[in-house]
């Protein structure tokens, strides 16, 4: 999600002012530290929520007053009924139908309960691999019924079935992308079919997906004026750019992995001349006779 | 993303991390490495100022972690609070005195508050730890509606623990921690039965920031570290559209009175309404014939409209009520039919396509001469089974009518369950809590005292009304609500809103009520629990007792070759599942399942499993612990299937192997855990670059958790440590001293690369549920790279290269 912080996100909360701000899913901290920043400079106040973030989390929230930030260690589904509506919420949390689709509801009960419109939701994951298919971080913690057979295996763009080679597969994936109630861009159609009022959804489709949810009561003219500059040729174009750097960085990677596992099969094929000397030796010895 | 576990903060002999310094208490945690280890003491220093604590209490989060089983938390309190820009170190002093600095520290205290929200006029989060003299637990939820968490004595004593919540010195509630509670079973605290949890004082919603301890209601200790805060959002007031209910309905007195007046809604079901209004006549319901009731049929904008002759037809008590208003909506007209009526109760069918069985009115009777205010709810089924999913496939209402006509239908009304299926096809249908019934039966009184139909509800079909109907029946109520046995309603296909529709779009429509009603009530709608219902009745049909008669529908109506899409949660729930395993296990299955005439050992499906997975991995290197002779043998053939001759197989097993033996196995007779087997399963495995690990949990004895984990180190990354026989060490073999899976837990708990993948149980019977580990984490990557590996010592020199 840090991808699409300075050319979407940062534009979005400028626009917005939100006074404040809920972020699910916050591992590192990267775009924490983004967020607060912004809570800092404006007076705004920031709930952050990540049950399991990385260690470097609590390395950023140590550089900003507790002031403007309440940090949350639990999942999004018990913290949510204790927060204030806010006004704008990051969602990046537990890329499945149901936690996605339990969040939103949550946001929107507690809005409608203090009489305001639900946030403006940016949500992570809205494209390939996880908007049509469920990914678990923990599986035991939902309900037979949240979940759809998982595995630990990858995925391939356009294969509907899991790879044992393909992506993320240290993750529990559902078994099949696609159907009802299947990944976070179908919770987000969900709820939006059952909410009851008037939304506008946008998509940025790279970077695995950016899906920005503004309720109508909270759109402006000059909100509507940044979000059509999101798709406007330059734009795109732009989009384009960050995607073919993204790539070439990671060919860069590539390339430094061949160049480790060439390393390494030129030293196993060595060690394995040694051993079949060794053992050459060994069985000659054990021939000769004992004095 | 966020990640399942979290990480530790610092490695070395003592971890943890200082949290947060709020409110004069600064908050963290910290424990030396091992389980096992004694509580580290906590120092905090400012200057010459000196705090401190052990780390001793108890947080869920640190449990679920795996952190000294979560007592390992400290909360001190700064007193007096050292001044803002003030450093404080703090660090963990273990049992040999040495110090370790915690992450976190130094600390620099801040300067006071001045941000848009003071911290005292914040809440607290939730969940707090409950942290006394020889008293753990968590009190994990306080708001909106209800106060839930758990304690229990340290040492596990069984005397009773009763908790206060107290608001300043007056007391609000008591709880007991006697719940039992799966979670804390499954978490081993105590035997899970210390759960607590009950309705917060509804003085508490008042939307303002409240102060509560919770204490001890014996000693009135407090068991928190501090009060906590708590702001529970005021329900009734927070929301414009917010309401109780529809004002009460102000109805002139009937001139004629009669006992029962049913009111039956119709939109456009000419057909249905003939059977649902036979089932309403004097000649269908039993016991019937002494009682005054009338009928009022309502037609919603039929068209063609219905016929009052034909509606009369029916017999005299039945009369055509054409509402004022045409409304989506059946509500308005449901509370203009309510007013004409005439009888002491009423009976709300909302969906005309219910025709019922004929002991209702019977049954109802009883149960007001029993207790005049009771209310009496019909449960409802549906004539052949999944009419949403057969709707897709083809039936039709003529195939519908084939099965009355095979049952004879009206002979005998009770025959309905042979051609039917409970609403969610529940294996217990009678006895379940209560969403909503299609033949709703209350005082009229009642009806009028809470306004009837909620005329709000102005979806198509009416949305949610009729639960909410329901629902505030059963809160307002002076009598019991009684669920009738025995007795049901039976929907009819037709074009219904949400029942004879597909999947996805009922899925929307009913999410879209659920909103709906929440944005009506301001909060989600819940059904009755089995708790608060009174059963009544008796079973007239043996077809009635549930759905395992399915094979019973007495007709092949031969709709479509495709079978229905079943869904495990629903159809097969995990208490269903747990049973089918005990029997398999106590029964012993298993020791029929035989390879080449030798014993496998495991279930058939766990015999596939081995097989896919050796596929898919293609090891260079298995390793059998304790496994039968028939499994070895079986992955044997199944590896020369695949053309996998270079695949060796370790054998290692505690008695000698009379089995023929096979090339590519060797075998090591010795206990699992002896040092000198272990070494040569190491030395044996050598540079495998795939390596399976087979651990057979229920034979050997040697099944432990270092044993485990000294097995498991030996699994290369993506492969499985398969750990089997776990079945029969499964909870509900309450009996079994065998605790396979409690050691299972523990050895991922200890060792975050590897998960239980329960993708592998998914055939329902198998002998390692939970057995199968997959080693996910830990990968190398580029970034990782150590280059010094690729270094070997060249061949040694022998003579022979000497020149």
């Amino acid at each position: 999600m840090n991808r699409f912080w300075h050319r979407y996100i940062r534009p979005l909360i400028d626009i917005a002012q939100p006074s404040r701000i809920l972020e699910i899913g916050a591992d590192s901290g990267w775009n924490t530290r983004n967020i607060l920043e912004y809570c800092q400079a404006k007076g705004a106040q920031a709930d952050i929520v990540d049950p399991a973030p990385r260690p470097s989390l609590h390395e950023v929230l140590k550089q900003y007053s507790a002031d403007h930030y309440r940090y949350y260690p639990l999942k999004s589904i018990a913290v949510i009924p204790q927060l204030l509506t806010p006004d704008i919420a990051l969602i990046d949390g537990d890329h499945n139908w149901a936690t996605v689709y339990s969040e939103l509801n949550l946001l929107h009960a507690n809005a409608e309960a203090a009489g305001l419109p639900p946030p403006i939701v940016i949500s992570h994951d809205v494209a390939w691999p996880y908007a049509r298919r469920d990914m678990y971080y923990n599986p035991d913690d939902l309900e037979a019924s949240q979940k759809h057979p998982y595995a630990y295996r990858g995925m391939l763009p356009g294969i509907n079935e899991l790879v044992e080679q393909g992506m993320n597969g240290i993750l529990a994936n559902a078994l099949h992308e696609g159907g009802p109630r299947n990944g976070v861009l179908t919770a987000i159609e969900d709820y939006i079919a059952s909410a009851g009022i008037d939304f506008h959804f946008y998509k940025l489709p790279f970077f695995n997906g950016l899906g920005v949810l503004i309720p109508a009561a909270r759109m402006t003219p000059a909100l509507q004026q940044l979000i059509d500059s999101f798709f406007t040729a330059e734009s795109l174009l732009d989009a384009c750019i960050a995607i073919e750097n993204d790539s070439m960085h990671l060919r860069a990677i590539l390339a430094q992995t061949e160049t480790c596992l060439s390393r390494r099969t030129e030293a196993l094929e060595r060690a394995r001349s040694v051993i079949e000397t060794l053992s050459r030796r060994i069985a000659e010895l054990e021939k000769q006779p004992v004095h | 993303m966020m990640k399942a576990l979290r990480p530790s903060t610092q490695s070395g002999p003592v971890e943890g991390v200082v949290d947060e310094l709020v409110n004069h208490t600064l908050r963290g945690w910290a424990c030396a490495s091992g389980n096992d280890s004694p509580h580290v003491y906590v120092e905090v220093r400012s200057g010459s100022q000196v705090w401190g604590a052990d780390a001793l209490a108890f947080r869920s989060d640190l449990a679920a972690a795996g952190k000294r089983g979560g007592h390992c938390a400290f909360a001190i309190a700064l007193d007096p609070m050292p001044s803002p820009g003030s450093k404080l170190t703090v660090s963990a002093i273990t049992a040999d005195g040495k110090r370790h600095t915690l992450r976190g520290s130094p600390l620099i205290v801040p300067a006071p508050l001045g941000g848009a929200t003071p911290a005292h006029d914040q809440p607290d989060v939730l969940p707090l730890p409950i942290s006394a003299d020889n008293l753990c637990g968590s009190l994990d939820q306080c708001g909106p509606l209800r106060i839930r968490g758990w304690a229990h004595w340290l040492d596990h004593s069984h005397q009773p623990l009763t908790l206060s919540l107290w608001e300043f010195e007056r007391e609000l509630l008591r709880l007991d921690a006697n719940q039992w509670r799966s979670d804390l079973a499954e978490l081993r605290e105590g035997d899970g039965c210390c759960g607590f949890e009950a309705p917060l004082p509804a003085e508490l919603g008042d939307g303002e920031l409240h102060t509560l301890d919770l204490r001890r209601s014996d000693t009135g200790a407090s068991v928190l570290s501090r009060p906590f805060r708590m702001r529970v959002r005021n329900l009734q007031a927070s929301s414009t559209a917010r309401q109780d209910g529809p004002a009460p309905l102000t109805r002139i007195p009937a001139k004629r009175k009669v006992t029962l007046s049913v009111i039956v809604n119709f939109y456009n079901m000419r057909r249905e309404a003939e059977r649902t209004l036979t089932s309403l006549s004097h000649s269908y319901q039993k016991g019937a014939d002494d009682f005054d009731y009338e009928v009022l049929c309502i037609d919603n904008g039929s068209n063609p409209p219905l016929d009052p002759a034909w509606i009369e037809r029916f017999g005299p008590q039945f009369r055509l009520v054409r509402p004022s208003r045409q409304l989506a909506s059946p509500c308005a007209a449901i509370n203009e039919a309510a007013l004409q009526a005439q009888g002491d109760y009423l009976a709300i069918m909302i969906d005309g396509a219910h025709l019922l069985t004929p002991g209702v009115f019977h049954a109802a009777r009883q149960a007001w001469e029993h207790h005049a205010d009771a209310v009496v709810a019909v449960r409802h089924w549906f004539i052949g089974g999944d009419q949403r999913w057969l709707a897709v496939a083809g039936y039709t209402r003529q195939m519908e009518d084939r099965l009355f006509e095979r049952i004879q239908w009206p002979n005998n009304g009770y025959e309905l369950f042979r051609i039917s299926a409970p609403i969610g096809e529940s294996p217990e249908p009678w006895l379940e809590g209560l969403s909503e019934s299609n033949c709703l039966m209350l005082p009229t009184s009642l009806y009028d005292r809470i306004g009837g139909m909620d005329e709000a509800f102005d979806q198509a079909g009416g949305g949610f009304a009729n639960l909410d109907l329901w629902h505030r029946a059963s809160e307002s109520s002076l009598g019991p609500l009684v669920s009738l046995v025995g007795e049901a309603s039976f929907h009819q296909f037709h074009g219904g809103t949400t029942t004879n529709v597909e999947d996805a779009e009922k899925d929307v429509r009913v999410r879209a009520y659920a909103n709906a009603y929440r944005a009506l009530r301001g909060k989600d709608f819940v059904g009755v629990p089995p708790s608060r219902l009174h059963f009544r009745g008796s079973l007239q049909s043996e077809f009635a007792t549930g759905i395992r008669q399915r094979s019973l529908i007495p007709l092949r109506l031969g709709i479509t070759e495709q079978i229905r899409p079943g869904q495990l949660p629903v159809h097969f729930d995990e208490g269903a599942q747990t049973y089918l395993q005990s029997v398999y296990a106590e029964c012993g299955l298993h020791h029929g399942v035989m390879w080449m005439g030798q014993p496998a050992g495991v279930a058939p499906a766990d015999l596939i499993n081995l097989q896919d997975i050796v596929y898919q991995l293609r090891p260079d290197a298995i390793i059998t612990v304790g496994t039968e002779c028939g499994l070895v043998g079986f992955i044997d053939t199944a590896l020369d299937a695949m053309g996998s001759g270079d695949t060796r197989i370790l054998c290692i097993s505690p008695a000698s192997i009379a089995s023929t033996p096979l090339p590519r196995v060797t075998v090591l007779q010795g206990k699992a855990d002896d040092p000198h087997i272990l070494a040569t399963a190491r030395h044996w495995t050598g540079s495998a670059e795939t390596v399976l690990v087979l651990y057979d949990a229920n034979s050997s004895a040697a099944f432990s958790l270092t044993s485990l984990q000294a097995y498991g180190a030996l699994v290369s990354y993506r492969s499985y440590l398969v750990c089997l026989g776990t079945l029969f060490g499964q909870p509900w073999l309450g009996y079994s001293n065998r605790q396979p899976l409690q050691t299972i837990r523990e050895f991922i708990r200890d060792d975050k690369s590897f998960v239980v993948d329960r993708s592998w149980n998914r055939q329902l019977i198998s002998t390692c549920p939970s057995g199968y580990l997959r080693k996910i984490g830990d990968p190398v990557t580029a970034a990782h790279y150590d280059p010094t590996l690729d270094e070997f010592a060249s061949a040694p020199r022998f003579p022979e290269n000497v020149q």
